[in-house]
C-alpha cells in the first residue's frame, strides 16, 4: 500500500511542479507577497511623509493671552518646525466659542459651529491654527488649543507638527521650572519605568503567536487548495480518474496518496509564506508584530516549536481534499471553498481575541486547539496535556475525514448518473444566481444596514427589515422565478394548517436549545463587554413591548424569511441537493447578522427554518416560527423577563409539545417543492 | 472452457439528477472466448459504456452476473483489473506527464518494481513505437501518439482480456487503421477483446461476434452471418435497423 501511496504522491507532485498556476499560488506568491507588499506600503508611506515634510505649511497664531515670555518661547519653538510660514491673527471669538459658547449644543452642534468660525478666520490663509487663552482648570497654566482639519494631508501636518514643537516646549519648560524650584532631589519627582520581565524570544513569540496561526489557517488554504482542486476535480474533469480507477488498486491509497500530495503543497506554501515573513521582519520591513523596537523575532528554536500545529495543517489538507473530492468539477470545486474558509478561520479568528485561555475543551476543538497551541507554543506557554488533546483531536479528525476520502474515489459515485448533463459540467446558474445575491446581501446589510442602524436604531431597524431585505429578496426572485410566478418563487403559498401548527410547537424546544448552546457557547467563548455593547441589545430595553415584538419579532420572521427562506433557498434548490441548498441559506442568514458570537445559533436556526419551508413547501411556517422564536426570545429570557408568565412552572414543560409538532410535519404536504419547482403532491 | 468474459441477466439502474431513475443496462446476456473480437454495436446512450464499466470493477451491477475469466467482478473487481486492459473513450492521460512517466506510473500500480519495471515499459514503448516521443509531455503528442501511449498503457501488464470503449472515436484514418491493425494482433495472440463502437464498418471488419443493444437491452448477437440468416437483411446498417423496430414493435 505505501508503494502505491509513494506512486500516487510522487505523480501528483510532478504534475504540481509542472503546473504554472499551482507554483504561482504554492511557491511564488508566498514568497514574494510580503516583501512586496511591505516595500511598497513602506516607500509609499515613506515618500508620502518626505513630501509632506518638504512642504511649507502656514501657521496661524493667537498668542495674545499668553504671557509674553511664553508666547514668544512658543512662536520660537514653531519657528523651527522648518518649512513653516507663521502668520498672527484675532481669534478671540473662537477663544470665546470655546468657552463659552458650547453650552447646551451637541457634539454635532459644537463641530459646526467651530468648524465655521475656523473658516472664517483662517479660510485659505492658513492650514492649522494655534491659540492660547488661561486654562479654566489651572489659572496660572496657558492653555495651546492646535486647530487642524485631519483629514486633510497638509492641515494634519500643520496640526501635527505645532503639536510635536509645543510638546517638546511644554516638557523643557516644566523640567525647568521643577529643578529651579526642587533642586536636583532625585526623590523630588516620580518616573514610572516599565520594566518587560519576558525573555526576547517570549515577547516576540506572543506578538507574533497572535497573528501567525489566523495567518497560517489563511496561507494553508490559499496553498492546498488549488493542489485539491487539481489532483481531485481537476483529474475528474479531465477524465483521468476513469483510467485510475480501472487500476488493481483500492481506492483507499490513491486518496492518501493524493491527500499528501495536498498537504506538502499546503505545508510548502505554509513554510516559504512563514521564511518570507520572518525575513522581512529581520530586515525591518513591515513593522511586523514581534521585530519592532529591535526585537529579532522569537528566534528559530521557538519557531520549531510551532511544529505542534502540524495536526491543524493535516486536518484543514484533508477537509480541502474531501470538498474537492466531493466536486464534480473544477468550477464546482472553487465555488466550496469559500464556507472552508469560513469554516476554518473563523473560529481560529474568534479564539485569538485577547483573553481567551486554551483549556482541554479548547484544544479539542478542531482548528480552534491548534491554533491556540501554535500561540502558547510560539510565547513559550504551551501546555503539553493540551498539546496532546489537540493532536488527538485533529488527528483523529483528519483520519474521518480521510476515510470518508476513499468512498468519494468510488467509481459507482463517480461515474453513476453523471452523464454528460449541465450539472456533472458544472454549470449551476440557479445556484451561481442565489449565492451572487446571498453575498451581496450579506455586504449590503454590513454597508448599509448598519449604518441605517447606527443612525437610529429603532428607524434604522425598520428601514433595513421593510426596505433592504425585501428589496433584496424582489430582485433575486424577479429573475430567478423565470416564467413562474413570484409569490411561488418567494414561499408564498398556503401551507396545510397541521403544519403550520406543528412548526409553531416546535419553537419552545429550538428556544430552550439555543439558550443552553448560548450559555455553553459563553462558558466556552465569553462576550467581552464591548461585543455586548455594539449588539445594540442594550438600547431596546426601553422600547415598549409592542414595540419590541414588531420590531424584533414580526418584522424579522416576515422580511428575513422572504429573502433567505423565500428567494435564495429557492433558486438554490434549482440546483443543489436539499441538503447543501438549506446549508448555503442558514450560512448567508447567519452571515446577515454580522455578529461571530450569534454565528453558531442562528447558523442552526436557519437550517432548522430552512428545512421546514422544503418540507411545508411554504414560507408561513417558518415565518411564524421564525417571529415566535424571536418573540419567546425577547419577551421570556434574561435577568428580569419582560412578562411575568416567563417564570411559570407551565414553561419548563413547553419544550415537551415538539415531538407532537413533528409529528403533525411528519404528514405529508400538500404541495412538494422539488428543483424548485412547486408541484402537486401525488402519494 | 471458461468464457473469458460472460454476463448473466445483468441489470444497472441509477439515479440521474435531471432524467431520475434510469435503466441503463437491462437483462444483458454476453458470452465471448479467448482469441475472440466481440463487438458491441449501438447508438448513443444505448449502455455500452455502462455494460464495459460494470466489466472493469468501476461500477457494480444492480443485479445478475459479471464475470472476468471466471472471476466474479462484484465478488473480487481487483482481481478483474488485473486480468484487464481497458481503454476509455477518453485517452485518460495526465497532460503534464511525459509518455515514459505515464507508463512508469501505471506499471508501478500494476505492481512492478525495479528491472520488471523497465522491462515492461521498453516492451511496449519498442511495440508501439513510443521511443521518438517518450520523452514529450502527452499534452504536446498528436492524437494518433496519444492514443499509441493510451494503448500501450493499457497492455503493459500483458491482461489477457482487452476492453476498449469506442477506440476510434476521434481518431484519424491512419490512426484508425492502426488501432485496428492492434485489435486483430491482439486475436492473433488468443486475448479476448471486447470494444464497444457504432461505426458499422469497423464492426464488419473485424468482429467475429456482434451485439446488437439498444436501450440498455442485448437483442442480438452473434456472427455476422448469423445476424444476416436471423434478419434476412444483406448489410449489417440494415440489420441494425431491423433488429431496432422489431424491438419497438
Amino acid at each position: 500500500m505505501s508503494a502505491i501511496v509513494c506512486a500516487v504522491l510522487g505523480v501528483e507532485l510532478r504534475r504540481l511542479l509542472r503546473d504554472r498556476r499551482a507554483l504561482f499560488a504554492a511557491v511564488i506568491l508566498p514568497a514574494l507577497l510580503y516583501p512586496l507588499i511591505f516595500w511598497t506600503t513602506d516607500r509609499v508611506e515613506r515618500s508620502g511623509k518626505e513630501i509632506l515634510a518638504a512642504r511649507e505649511v502656514s501657521l496661524a497664531l493667537d498668542l495674545s493671552a499668553a504671557p509674553p515670555e511664553l508666547a514668544q518661547a512658543a512662536r520660537d519653538a514653531l519657528a523651527q518646525q522648518t518649512p513653516i510660514q507663521l502668520f498672527d491673527l484675532d481669534a478671540e471669538a473662537l477663544i470665546a466659542f470655546e468657552e463659552n459658547g458650547t453650552e447646551g449644543l451637541d457634539r454635532e452642534a459644537t463641530t459646526a459651529g467651530r468648524r465655521a468660525l475656523y473658516d472664517r478666520l483662517v479660510g485659505g490663509s492658513g492650514q492649522a491654527l494655534v491659540t492660547a487663552s488661561p486654562d479654566p482648570g489651572f489659572p496660572q497654566r496657558t492653555l495651546l488649543r492646535i486647530y487642524s482639519d485631519v483629514k486633510e494631508d497638509v492641515s494634519r501636518e500643520a496640526g501635527t507638527r505645532a503639536r510635536h514643537a509645543l510638546e517638546e516646549l511644554d516638557q523643557r519648560l516644566t523640567r525647568t521650572r521643577r529643578k529651579a524650584l526642587l533642586g536636583a532631589d532625585p526623590a523630588a519627582g516620580l518616573d514610572p519605568q516599565v520594566i518587560d520581565i519576558a525573555s526576547a524570544a517570549d515577547s516576540s513569540g506572543a506578538a507574533l503567536g497572535r497573528l501567525l496561526p489566523l495567518l497560517a489557517v489563511l496561507v494553508l488554504l490559499s496553498g492546498g487548495s488549488y493542489a485539491a482542486l487539481a489532483t481531485f476535480a481537476g483529474e475528474r474533469e479531465a477524465g483521468t480518474l476513469e483510467t485510475l480507477l480501472v487500476q488493481p488498486i483500492p481506492a483507499r491509497p490513491i486518496a492518501l496518496g493524493k491527500f499528501a500530495a495536498v498537504l506538502v503543497a499546503g505545508c510548502v506554501t505554509l513554510g516559504v509564506n512563514l521564511a518570507s515573513l520572518m525575513l522581512c521582519g529581520l530586515a525591518g520591513l513591515g513593522h511586523l508584530p514581534g521585530f519592532t523596537d529591535g526585537a529579532r523575532g522569537p528566534g528559530l528554536a521557538r519557531l520549531a516549536l510551532g511544529l505542534v500545529y502540524l495536526p491543524g495543517a493535516v486536518l484543514i489538507c484533508a477537509l480541502l481534499c474531501l470538498v474537492c473530492g466531493k466536486a464534480r468539477s473544477f468550477r464546482e470545486g472553487q465555488q466550496t471553498i469559500l464556507p472552508v474558509m469560513i469554516l476554518t478561520a473563523l473560529p481560529t479568528a474568534i479564539v485569538l481575541q485577547p483573553g481567551v485561555e486554551t483549556s482541554l475543551l479548547l484544544a479539542a476543538v478542531p482548528f480552534t486547539g491548534a491554533a491556540l497551541c501554535l500561540r502558547d507554543a510560539l510565547s513559550g506557554e504551551l501546555g503539553w496535556t493540551a498539546a496532546l488533546v489537540m493532536w488527538a483531536s485533529h488527528l483523529g479528525g483528519a483520519t474521518l475525514l480521510l476515510g470518508r476520502l476513499g468512498h468519494l474515489l468510488d467509481g459507482e459515485r463517480v461515474f453513476a448518473g453523471g452523464g454528460a448533463s449541465s450539472r456533472a459540467r458544472g454549470e449551476r446558474p440557479s445556484e451561481a444566481h442565489a449565492l451572487r445575491w446571498g453575498i451581496g446581501g450579506v455586504l449590503a446589510m454590513y454597508l448599509v444596514g448598519t449604518r441605517l442602524q447606527q443612525w437610529d436604531l429603532s428607524r434604522g431597524l425598520m428601514l433595513t427589515l421593510w426596505v433592504l431585505i425585501p428589496s433584496l429578496a424582489l430582485a433575486t426572485a424577479w429573475r430567478a422565478r423565470g416564467r413562474g410566478s413570484l409569490g411561488r418563487e418567494l414561499g408564498l403559498t398556503p401551507p396545510r394548517a397541521v403544519h403550520l401548527l406543528g412548526a409553531l410547537l416546535c419553537v419552545p424546544a429550538v428556544t430552550w436549545a439555543m439558550t443552553h448552546l448560548l450559555a455553553w457557547q459563553l462558558e466556552v467563548l465569553p462576550m467581552p463587554s464591548a461585543a455586548a455593547d455594539a449588539s445594540g441589545l442594550g438600547a431596546i430595553e426601553g422600547w415598549s413591548t409592542p414595540m419590541l415584538l414588531f420590531a424584533v419579532a414580526i418584522s424579522p420572521g416576515i422580511c428575513e424569511e422572504l429573502f433567505l427562506r423565500g428567494a435564495l433557498l429557492s433558486s438554490l434548490r434549482r440546483d443543489l441537493s436539499a441538503t447543501r441548498a438549506v446549508l448555503w441559506q442558514a450560512l448567508f442568514f447567519a452571515l446577515l447578522h454580522l455578529s461571530i458570537y450569534r454565528l453558531v445559533p442562528t447558523f442552526l436556526l436557519g437550517g432548522a427554518l430552512g428545512a421546514l419551508r422544503l418540507r411545508t413547501a411554504s414560507i408561513l411556517p417558518a415565518m411564524a416560527a421564525h417571529a415566535l422564536y424571536n418573540a419567546l426570545a425577547v419577551l421570556t429570557q434574561g435577568e428580569s423577563p419582560r412578562v411575568g408568565w416567563a417564570r411559570a412552572e407551565w414553561m419548563h414543560y413547553l419544550p415537551f409539545l415538539a415531538p407532537l409538532g413533528l409529528l403533525l410535519l411528519a404528514l405529508p404536504p400538500r404541495r412538494r417543492l422539488s428543483g424548485g419547482q412547486v408541484e402537486e403532491h401525488r402519494p | 472452457m471458461i468464457p473469458a468474459i460472460e454476463t448473466r441477466a445483468l441489470r444497472k439502474t441509477f439515479q440521474d439528477p435531471e432524467r431520475g431513475r434510469v435503466e441503463a443496462v437491462r437483462g444483458l446476456d454476453l458470452q465471448c472466448h479467448r482469441g475472440e473480437i466481440f463487438g458491441l454495436l449501438g447508438p448513443n446512450g444505448a449502455g455500452k459504456t455502462t455494460t464495459l464499466r460494470i466489466l472493469a470493477g468501476i461500477l457494480g451491477a444492480t443485479s445478475g452476473e459479471a464475470r472476468i475469466d471466471g472471476v466474479d467482478v462484484t465478488v473480487d473487481s481487483l482481481e478483474v483489473r488485473r486480468r484487464i486492459g481497458f481503454l476509455s473513450a477518453n485517452t485518460g492521460l495526465y497532460p503534464r506527464l511525459t509518455a515514459r512517466e505515464t507508463l512508469e506510473y501505471f506499471a508501478r500500480l500494476h505492481g512492478l518494481e525495479g528491472e520488471a519495471l523497465t522491462r515492461a515499459v521498453e516492451k511496449v514503448i519498442a511495440a508501439f513505437d513510443i521511443a521518438p516521443f517518450q520523452d514529450g509531455r502527452c499534452e504536446g503528442l498528436s492524437t494518433g501518439q496519444r492514443q499509441r501511449v493510451s494503448i500501450a498503457r493499457a497492455v503493459l501488464h500483458d491482461p489477457p482480456v482487452l476492453i476498449l470503449d469506442e477506440p476510434t472515436t476521434g481518431l484519424d484514418i491512419l490512426a484508425s487503421s492502426d488501432m485496428i491493425d492492434f485489435i486483430e494482433s491482439r486475436r492473433a495472440e488468443g486475448t479476448c477483446v471486447l470494444f464497444s463502437t457504432h461505426i458499422l464498418s469497423e464492426a464488419e471488419r473485424l468482429c467475429d461476434r456482434i451485439g446488437i443493444i439498444h436501450q440498455g437491452r442485448m437483442l442480438a448477437a452473434g456472427s455476422l452471418a448469423e445476424l444476416r440468416e436471423r434478419t434476412g437483411a444483406e448489410w449489417l446498417e440494415e440489420v441494425f435497423r431491423r433488429l431496432v423496430e422489431e424491438a419497438a414493435a
